[in-house]
């Protein structure tokens, strides 16, 4: 697969075909992490996180590219790692070879961002699946709040957008309570 | 709405675009004076992208998981399956459209592996774990409608399965085939024709025929200049660096393992020669078997039964399950001269013991009543009559200094167990233990040498195994060892999953089970078809050279291999069967297949009539031939036509073949149904086995529990009687003597 017909194909939505293409990366950032000290689960996890910025960042409308998709991704991943050992106050030289040298500008990789998505990540999982649902359908699936209502049995469509805010009020207020 | 409710949604709103350009602007002005609403809208943005982080996160995995299974079932039976409906549909495609297409079909299987790439420059990636294996490609072949089918010369029925591997042969490698075949390629073992060290990129290229079903289509016979063979399995390698080929160093051979369910005496390596398109076995030589250092946690030395024992005496001192720290401390805390170290000590001052937990021993030593004879000649027993090994020596060998002797290693559990059972057990493992650098074989004769005639037979079985020295495998240990390692923690975790899963069940459950796999033994022993796969079956690992037995040697070649010993069928004369083609067109071909010893002939062809040997009627091969199977295939224009008889030889006269339009996959799942050399039986087996042993640990365990309730309770009527005495005493003495108050009076005045 080309890489522009994965781009397409990831902005269409259709992200199935993309990520079974770019898992064909998997094997070598596996070897290239496990070499420097992680494990299996490690290495899965970087490269899940190494994806979703892809993906992001490909969904961004003035994302261009300028290497191959799999050299992006393989260098988004080594750059993940190397963040991953720097917090483990392991500073190893990585000697991935061919790879980009990507830097936090290069992806526009915010520290304290990132740690506050991964915090509200946790927030979402601690709320009722109902809530959960309407967030995933809203945001995830791009689903309109009538279809939303009917899928999940609300009376009307005001009383599912009425517990969407209340379920976002929710999570606001847990991220706030960490916060303090 | 609440006053938050309603900012909620207006951000929400402002968000998703979804304000008016009034409103828009409106909600602009408001934001810039409220550092509140800005902290709102931050918030949200952050809240919207972590539902699409985490729903994303999850697609991933659901996607990966999905493609991992895939990879994983295709190298099972399924794959099988896959694989003959693609090549269908391809067949089905090419004809209708008779576009001409390229050769190979490549098709990913293995993708959890790359460490080097493909492009022949030399990488710099670290390897260092070698269990890491390298990048794979399978080539799956297409089939086509070319008037004949070759494979480096050799005629075959299809194209051959060729699995491609890419090596860093600076480092070298650990090859999987699909089918079990361990080959590992030591550093620096590729050389070009001026005998150069390559260091670029090596294209390893492995063909397996291990199954009838391969050797069959691929038409490898089993014959060495006309002499019978009975092979263990044949492959194919080729190696090339940017498209050229490239030898191997005769100095670093390729060590190869192919797995077997049991290993067969007289076993050699021959080398394939192809003559007038067909194969030919030249130049045999004996097999090289290699001991491979494995961990010491992942081997048992413990005395058969151990292990088992101990879970039908659970729970003992607050201990559940048969954890192995915990089976293995109980064992070293054995005296093989006099019972239970320290026993007492041990016992008494453990409070956490609870009363299910409290020993039959103690019981007994605590009532003075109940009946203490078995105890005591237990006792006397154990003191007087045990042999085998001190629990002290298992311990100490079981330590670092021993982990690169061929001590740590899977032949030598074997032994250990064997010699458990042996009176001066103790003193023979100390042989071992004295010649570690001495080939096992010369300890496993000198063994024999000091063994009566009862017990030689199991070492003497040993010693011809012919094994060396763990150093003798030196380059290829770090990676046999890293691979060994690696399947044996994988079987012992299948294992114990099992087992957790058999424990689950209730009685009627297990009940069931066992008979169930009872069936399905049967079914699958009586080649009724091909089973599908019972679930539990399925998660114990497939045969690999590791956990199971395996034949191995050193190759240095490319082109075929096999390894066979030869049949003396006909020694003594023979019996002749005509075969008759009433139908052949295309290229037509009969073999004879003996399933019971893994034979398989091209009958040569005169022509409509083929004809088969046989040892002559009475002689000691001839019960071999009871399974005796005659296959014809022919192909015509892409067309394929097969015919199967089961047959005795000394039963009828002549065979007549008529050979039926038939497809591959048809023709695949036949040969899969008359191949014995499967080890799903072997699993089955195992699975009924484990639930028969749990059904019997549980009966033990409710005997020994019912016994236990009875002493309990003859124990509480003991003290209950005690007690009563105590009362009537201290009754009796309150009359009989001045106590309590006048006890004080008294120490006064004296």
């Amino acid at each position: 697969m080309e890489d522009n017909e994965i781009i397409s194909n990831i902005r269409a939505g259709n992200r199935n075909t993309p990520i079974r293409e770019l898992y064909k990366e998997f094997s070598k950032i596996k070897a290239n992490i496990i070499s420097s000290g992680g494990n299996n689960e490690a290495a899965e996890e970087i490269f899940h996180d190494a994806l979703i910025l892809l993906i992001e960042k490909v969904n961004e409308p003035s994302f261009e590219l300028t290497s191959r998709l799999s050299t992006y991704l393989y260098g988004i991943a080594r750059f993940l790692w190397k963040n991953e050992l720097r917090k483990q106050n392991k500073n190893n030289e990585l000697e991935w070879s061919d790879t980009l040298i990507i830097s936090e500008k290069d992806i526009g990789y915010d520290h304290e961002r990132e740690a506050k998505l991964q915090a509200m990540e946790k927030i979402l999982a601690s709320l009722s699946t109902k809530c959960q649902a309407i967030f995933e359908r809203f945001y995830y699936k791009n689903e309109s709040m009538e279809i939303i209502a009917k899928a999940l049995g609300f009376s009307s469509i005001n009383s599912a957008k009425t517990q969407k805010y209340k379920c976002m009020e929710q999570a606001i207020k847990l991220a706030a309570d960490i916060k303090s | 709405m609440r006053d938050q409710l309603k900012n909620i949604e207006l951000v929400d709103n402002y968000l998703n675009g979804k304000l008016s350009a009034e409103e828009k602007a409106e909600f602009i002005k408001k934001l810039e004076n409220s550092i509140e609403l800005q902290q709102l809208v931050k918030t949200q943005k952050e809240l919207a992208q972590a539902v699409q982080r985490k729903a994303l996160k999850e697609e991933i995995k659901n996607i990966i998981k999905k493609n991992k299974g895939w990879n994983n079932s295709s190298k099972w039976l399924l794959g099988g399956t896959f694989l003959i409906i693609a090549l269908g549909l391809f067949l089905f495609f090419s004809e209708k459209s008779s576009i001409k297409q390229d050769n190979h079909v490549r098709i990913k299987t293995v993708t959890d592996t790359t460490s080097f790439k493909a492009d022949g420059k030399d990488s710099s990636i670290k390897q260092n774990n070698p269990v890491v294996p390298p990048n794979t490609t399978k080539i799956i072949p297409k089939p086509s409608n070319e008037a004949e089918i070759a494979f480096n010369g050799l005629s075959t029925w299809v194209k051959p399965d060729v699995q491609v591997f890419h090596v860093n042969p600076v480092t070298g490698a650990t090859i999987e085939g699909s089918d079990g075949t361990l080959v590992i390629v030591p550093s620096n073992a590729f050389i070009d024709k001026n005998n150069k060290l390559i260091t670029g990129a090596v294209q390893f290229e492995m063909v397996e025929a291990l199954t009838l079903e391969d050797m069959l289509l691929y038409n490898l016979g089993t014959t060495a200049d006309g002499k019978a063979l009975e092979t263990g399995g044949m492959l194919h390698f080729n190696f090339t660096c940017l498209g050229k080929e490239v030898k191997i160093n005769p100095e670093r051979p390729l060590y190869v393992e192919v797995p077997t369910l049991e290993i067969k005496k007289d076993m050699r390596v021959f080398e394939g020669e192809i003559i007038n398109k067909k194969v030919n076995w030249k130049n045999p030589r004996p097999l090289k078997k290699y001991l491979v250092n494995v961990d010491f946690n992942l081997l048992d030395f413990l005395p058969t039964g151990f292990e088992d024992t101990v879970k039908t005496l659970l729970p003992f001192k607050g201990h559940t399950g048969a954890f192995q720290q915990f089976v293995d401390s109980l064992y070293y805390s054995l005296l093989l001269k006099k019972g239970f170290k320290s026993t007492k000590s041990m016992w008494r001052g453990d409070t956490s013991i609870s009363i299910e937990s409290i020993s039959r021993a103690e019981i007994i030593t605590a009532t003075s009543d109940v009946p203490s004879a078995s105890l005591t000649s237990q006792k006397i027993n154990s003191e007087a009559l045990c042999f085998g090994i001190d629990p002290v020596s298992i311990k100490t060998i079981k330590t670092e200094p021993y982990s690169k002797t061929f001590i740590a290693t899977k032949e030598f559990a074997e032994r250990v167990i064997e010699l458990h059972k042996l009176e001066k057990g103790n003193d023979l493992l100390q042989l071992y233990i004295n010649n570690l650098s001495r080939n096992m074989s010369y300890v496993d004769s000198l063994i024999v040498k000091k063994l009566g005639n009862k017990n030689k037979k199991i070492f003497d079985a040993f010693a011809a195994q012919e094994l060396t020295n763990i150093k003798d495998a030196q380059i290829y240990q770090d990676k046999l060892s890293a691979y060994y390692n690696k399947k044996h923690k994988e079987y012992k975790k299948s294992a114990e999953d099992l087992q957790t899963e058999l424990n689950k069940k209730n009685e009627v459950e297990l009940n069931q089970l066992v008979n169930e796999y009872k069936n399905y033994i049967n079914i699958a022993k009586a080649k009724q078809g091909l089973i599908n796969q019972p679930a539990l079956a399925n998660q114990l690992p497939k045969g690999n050279v590791a956990t199971n037995s395996s034949y191995s040697f050193q190759w240095a070649a490319s082109g075929w291999v096999n390894i066979d010993s030869y049949l003396h069928l006909l020694s003594k004369g023979s019996e002749e069967l005509s075969m008759t083609i009433s139908n052949a067109e295309g290229t037509t071909e009969v073999y004879q297949w003996l399933n019971t010893i893994n034979n398989l002939t091209p009958l040569v062809q005169n022509g409509q009539i083929a004809k088969a040997l046989f040892p002559i009627r009475n002689s000691i091969y001839a019960k071999d031939m009871k399974n005796t199977f005659c296959f014809a295939i022919s192909r015509k224009e892409g067309e394929y036509k097969w015919f199967d008889l089961r047959y005795n030889p000394y039963e009828i006269q002549s065979v007549k073949v008529v050979l039926e339009p038939s497809t591959l996959p048809e023709i695949k799942k036949k040969l899969k149904m008359y191949d014995i050399k499967n080890d799903l039986v072997e699993r089955l087996n195992k699975v009924e086995e484990q639930a028969i042993q749990i059904q019997n640990q549980r009966k033990i365990q409710l005997a020994e529990m019912k016994k236990h309730k009875e002493q309990l309770k003859l124990i509480s009527i003991k003290l209950e009687q005690i007690k009563r005495e105590n009362q009537v005493i201290e009754k009796l003495r309150s009359v009989a003597f001045l106590c309590g108050k006048a006890k004080d009076d008294n120490s006064i005045e004296y």
